[in-house]
């Protein structure tokens, strides 16, 4: 039929013609490309000296200002909601009397969130308000170039964010000494507690105050295993991705804090925080061997005791459908003011919880990082962009309106500051940690009158975690890393107490991280942490 | 006549193409995809510097050669079985029937499994302590878990992949079943000369294409069924798996892209193999 | 080994039927029991589930895993709407252009068939990737949030593409081509009047195929669309689901706001979404099966 020679040279030049026409179609649609992410960060300084020389420097003076119309892309971290085209309307009204500028609402919900904005950066699209935290790898970004320097932009047009915000708040973003985004105002940190039911702690007489350990649990175990069996005494989901191996492990025993990466959310290098040495310990020292091996041999016996659940390693189930069912009586908590009120709320009001808190609040870059809007580089105006982060940071209607919605619609006001929301209103999007400040949002039903103001005292007195500020670099270690979070992924499963002699199985991980190269890392890690110091003499 | 589907193709497909530079670039958003400096193969270096390459390559290639094997055997089988039926509303129910599971995502299959290996409620388990033996512990036993993803994988599979193989028998001429039925074949004779190298074309191709895909796995039915667990990783550990979880909390895009290269290319080559081979044998049926 | 009865009637005898059958039973039990037990779950109470497990006969019944899926009336009939637009078109005009695709690649006297073919198989195996295909979507061709970036990326599937070139190649014998080239008819006349309804098989398969894929694709939704109004029904659930994983897995987000980890949907919603999904397509799948059947091409070759 063909033959062979025929095929061969017209695939020849037809795989020439192909390749030829898809470099030009390429080449048409790169530059393109190419020519838009250049153009907007050399346009926006100069449209900006003109319009900064033209307007007031005071962001809240609601006079008449020559400001040119702009649009302020806010993407957030919200599930997108029915009715937000009427709250950005109304938005709308308030940003253009006061900055003439508009608002375009882009939530995002939560499991797209990292992947959207991601490729959405990685496209080059133009962006002006982003949320991000050092969970939405903030500190990868801005490596990698995502974010604008705001220190300028915060004295001109933040001075309001200046004031709201504790100043550990500022230090938090900072990557060599700069800043890139403004953290939300909230809870600056949390504790580490353990949560009790109170019928328990009165039934038993349960010295809360004295309980600091997993250990020291023991004998409360015992007594109530023995009166209630079918009650899971230390709940442990060993199968879900939240599974963090050893939740107190070093909390309330040791002054060991986590420092630098952490492999499959198991933390590898540790530093006494109350030294004054910062010098880092990983793993493999001796005395972190130690102090794991205890811990594992304690889960290993209430395991074997029936304390833990038979399903440890495996289960995903999360622990609040247990313990809404009244099966839980105590469990580890992050604490802050007011979560004692909110877990009895979230079990609808069966039973009330008491809090002893284990490990005292500090501030570390993390949780301080938790929830922060930054500039995108593609913003056409990030003056603007910071004018209206100021409002949102200061003005109460604006906040509100923007977390809760339109009065009236969405909640009915019952107090001076106080609210009631409306059920299936077609606006709830649960921003109050995302948006602006939390302090200044209505109170809603259950929160105490004083929780604001134990906040503050809370934020107050947080202690600072004394490399706050510092954030490790892994580019020159990414392939031992790997290798760790493979090593530590297999043998997670010994922290749930579902396998036997987990002393011997934690050598053998040892052993393995060593072959991966964690001592590499650790001196990576030591070196990166002693320049840091060195430039940040405090 | 080809025009309108080479356009699409060459839009959808040939005209991303340049991503592939992904992995050999750094990439950050300054420069965007275009201007990042490129590193030549030190992305790569994660995976062939890595403690577990040959366990995570060996698992990879072994299932699906097995799965590959397995699933053409019993899906041919079901297909001719059916096509052989009596009853035909009976045959249409049967095949609506055993489709059915390829629509389950992986997760819900994971909940399946879990319902049935549960240390203590999975009816496995209850089943075993009713007779008397010990209960198993699913999860932390490695030896069984290649028979169980093996059935796993066929359970789902060869119901939708018997239907190419309905199509094609229904597509056979019925001339040349009278005509072995006038020279007294069979039944059985009939499967074997007519039927099966009817289809035998229809077989090669898919096999040939498969064996693109050697090197990639079902990440869904190797990291949800077997929950994760990490005991289980000595015969459940994937290059995909592990590239997922090694690389989820570094977010580079230049390794992973990395990874998914090695495959492709990996896998083309054996494909140019295979094809080359059939070649050889009987060059109609090649792919190319 | 089986005995014919007589010239006319080919099928296999009594035993071997019975005994496929039984095989059949077995299989089919395999396959529906399960899905079973998914029906069953999605409408068992959390409770019951928590404290027994699955099982095929709950405690407590609780209808809660629909109603938080359809709690937004509006918003699934819409998305119903979307998903059936999306399905019938893609799949009409899929096959229909891959059809076209696999012919000529199918035509022994057809010069640059290697050379298409291998085209088209190149990009099965290598891709530029996610970020590549959004920037050229987006910027190159401006699909941002549009219907034709749910299609376009379903259209042309090779491995299809390659099934059908083989079902003509072996089904429509050379000959038959030649004989209508004789009486004048031209390529296209060819391939509508004679090559289509004698691939009744192939064509019905492939639409089965895509309707499955358009269906249940919910990943180019995720990166073309930004309109609430226009996601498709799968999309809407899996963000439901994926939200409920997300918030599961992620330790900081439950740190910054736990009172989203305590209403989280569970089990039973998950179970809920896949029988929403399975449900139209088996609906449609019966549909299809009638093109299955032996002696469709009686008589090609003569007529």
């Amino acid at each position: 039929m063909i033959r062979r020679g025929t095929g061969k040279r017209s695939m020849g030049l037809g795989m020439a013609g192909l390749l030829a026409l898809t470099l030009l179609l390429q080449a048409c649609a790169s530059g393109g490309n190419s020519g838009k992410t250049e153009a907007s960060p050399t346009t926006t300084p100069s449209a900006s000296a003109s319009e900064s020389a033209s307007t007031s420097a005071e962001p809240s003076a609601s006079e008449e200002t020559k400001l040119d119309p702009y649009e302020v892309t806010i993407v957030y971290f919200g599930k997108p909601q029915q009715d937000d085209a009427l709250v950005e309307e109304k938005l709308n009204e308030f940003f253009t009397e006061k900055i003439n500028a508009t608002v375009k609402l882009q939530p995002i919900a939560s499991s797209e969130y990292k992947n959207r904005t991601e490729l959405m950066m990685n496209a080059g699209e133009k962006m002006d308000l982003v949320f991000t935290a050092s969970w939405l790898n903030y500190f990868g970004n801005v490596t990698k170039g995502a974010f604008l320097e705001l220190d300028d932009l915060l004295e001109k047009y933040g001075q309001g964010i200046k004031q709201e915000l504790h100043p550990l708040y500022l230090e938090a973003p900072r990557m060599n000494g700069k800043l890139y985004a403004v953290p939300t105002n909230k809870e600056i940190t949390q504790g580490k507690a353990i949560t009790y039911r109170k019928d328990f702690v009165e039934k038993y007489n349960i010295p809360i105050d004295t309980i600091n350990s997993m250990a020291d649990l023991e004998p409360w175990f015992e007594k109530v295993k023995a009166d209630s069996p079918e009650i899971t005494n230390f709940f442990l989901a060993g199968g879900s991705g939240n599974f963090t191996s050893g939740f107190l492990m070093y909390e309330g025993q040791s002054n060991w804090r986590p420092i630098g990466p952490v492999p499959a959310k198991t933390p590898m290098f540790l530093l006494d925080y109350k030294a004054t040495d910062m010098k880092v310990k990983s793993v493999l020292d001796p005395e972190i061997v130690d102090l794991n091996k205890k811990e594992l041999e304690l889960y290993r016996k209430y395991y074997e005791k029936g304390y833990i659940n038979s399903d440890s390693g495996t289960s995903t189930t999360a622990i609040d459908d247990y313990r809404k069912q009244g099966k839980i009586w105590t469990q580890t908590t992050t604490w802050k003011p007011g979560s004692d009120i909110e877990l009895q709320l979230a079990d609808n009001n069966q039973f009330e919880y008491v809090s002893h808190v284990v490990e005292e609040p500090i501030v570390t870059t993390d949780l301080a990082a938790g929830s922060m809007f930054s500039i995108s580089r593609t913003s056409k105006n990030p003056e603007r962009a910071m004018m209206v982060l100021n409002y949102l940071h200061t003005d109460p209607y604006v906040i509100n309106l923007f977390v809760n919605g339109i009065e009236g619609k969405h909640y009915t006001k019952v107090g001076d500051n106080r609210i009631e929301p409306i059920a299936d209103s077609g606006y709830s999007p649960g921003i109050f940690w995302v948006v602006g400040n939390q302090l200044k949002n209505y109170l809603k039903p259950g929160q105490p009158d004083d929780l604001y103001e134990n906040w503050k005292k809370f934020n107050d007195e947080a202690k600072q975690f004394p490399l706050m500020g510092f954030v490790f670099d892994d580019t020159n270690v990414k392939n031992e890393i790997t290798q760790m979070t493979a090593v530590v992924n297999e043998y997670k499963v010994i922290f749930t107490g579902a396998v036997k002699n987990p002393s011997k199985e934690l050598d053998q991980r040892n052993a393995k991280l060593k072959d991966a190269g964690i001592e590499k890392v650790q001196a990576e890690l030591q070196a990166q942490i002693d320049a840091w110091l060195a430039a940040n003499k405090k | 006549m080809m025009f309108p589907a080479l356009l699409i193709v060459v839009l959808n497909n040939y005209l991303p193409m340049f991503g592939v530079f992904i992995a050999f670039k750094n990439i950050n958003y300054t420069d965007g995809i275009w201007g990042s400096p490129w590193i030549g193969f030190k992305n790569f270096e994660f995976l062939f510097s890595s403690q577990s390459i040959w366990r995570i390559t060996r698992n990879t290639v072994l299932y699906s050669l097995t799965f590959m094997v397995v699933n053409l055997v019993l899906s041919v089988g079901i297909a001719v079985a059916i096509s052989e039926l009596r009853g035909r509303l009976l045959a249409k129910g049967y095949q609506t029937l055993i489709i059915m599971p390829y629509f389950l995502s992986m997760v819900v299959v994971s909940y399946l499994v879990y319902a049935f290996l549960n240390p203590d409620r999975g009816f496995v388990n209850v089943l075993l302590e009713t007779f008397g033996a010990d209960r198993v512990f699913w999860y932390s036993e490695t030896e069984y878990w290649p028979y169980i993803l093996t059935l796993v994988n066929a359970w789902k599979g060869v119901g939708i992949g018997a239907v190419i193989y309905i199509a094609a028998i229904a597509g056979i001429d019925p001339e040349y079943y009278e005509a072995a039925v006038i020279d007294g074949a069979s039944k059985w004779r009939q499967t074997i000369h007519i039927t099966l190298p009817s289809i035998q074309p229809i077989i090669i191709i898919m096999t040939i294409l498969s064996m693109g895909h050697v090197f990639n796995s079902d990440f869904g039915l190797f990291y949800q069924v077997p929950m994760d667990a990490g005991a289980l990783y000595p015969v459940t550990d994937t290059v995909d798996t592990y590239v997922y979880r090694v690389l989820m909390e570094l977010n580079d895009i230049g390794m992973s892209s990395a990874a998914a290269l090695v495959q492709s290319v990996l896998g083309f080559i054996l494909v140019l193999a295979t094809n080359a081979t059939v070649r050889k044998i009987n060059r109609e049926q090649a792919l190319f | 080994m089986i005995k014919v009865r007589n010239k006319r009637d080919n099928s296999i005898g009594p035993v071997a039927n019975a005994a496929l059958n039984a095989w059949f039973i077995l299989l089919s039990l395999a396959c529906v029991l399960p899905i079973l037990l998914v029906v069953i779950v999605s409408v068992s109470h959390n409770d019951s589930l928590l404290n027994r497990g699955y099982s095929f006969f709950p405690e407590k019944l609780s209808g809660i895993a629909y109603e938080s899926l359809f709690k937004d009336y509006g918003t699934i009939v819409g998305a119903y709407g979307v998903s059936i637009g999306i399905t019938v078109a893609g799949t009409l005009l899929s096959v229909l252009l891959m059809a076209l695709y696999a012919y000529p690649i199918s035509r022994g006297d057809y010069p640059l068939r290697s050379f298409f073919t291998f085209v088209l198989f190149f990009t099965m195996l290598f891709s530029g990737g996610v970020v590549s295909k959004y920037i050229v979507f987006t910027q190159a061709i401006g699909l941002l949030d549009s219907y034709m970036a749910l299609i376009l990326p379903l259209l042309i599937v090779p491995f299809n593409v390659f099934i059908m070139r083989t079902f003509f190649q072996t089904t429509i014998h050379p000959a038959l081509i030649e004989s209508s080239r004789i009486d004048g008819a031209g390529e296209w006349l060819i391939f509508f009047r004679i090559v289509l309804p004698l691939s009744l098989p192939v064509m019905a398969t492939m639409a089965l195929f895509g309707t499955i894929a358009y269906w249940n694709d919910w990943f180019n939704s995720l990166l073309f669309i930004r309109s609430e109004e226009k996601y498709p029904l799968q999309f809407l659930m899996m963000r439901v689901l994926n939200d409920v994983q997300y918030l599961r897995n992620n330790v900081q987000l439950a740190a910054q706001n736990p009172e989203m980890m305590s209403q989280l949907p569970n089990e039973s919603l998950q179970m809920a979404m896949a029988v929403v999904g399975i449900g139209p397509i088996l609906l449609v799948y019966p549909f299809f099966q009638k093109y299955f059947v032996k002696g469709l091409t009686v008589g090609a070759i003569k007529g």
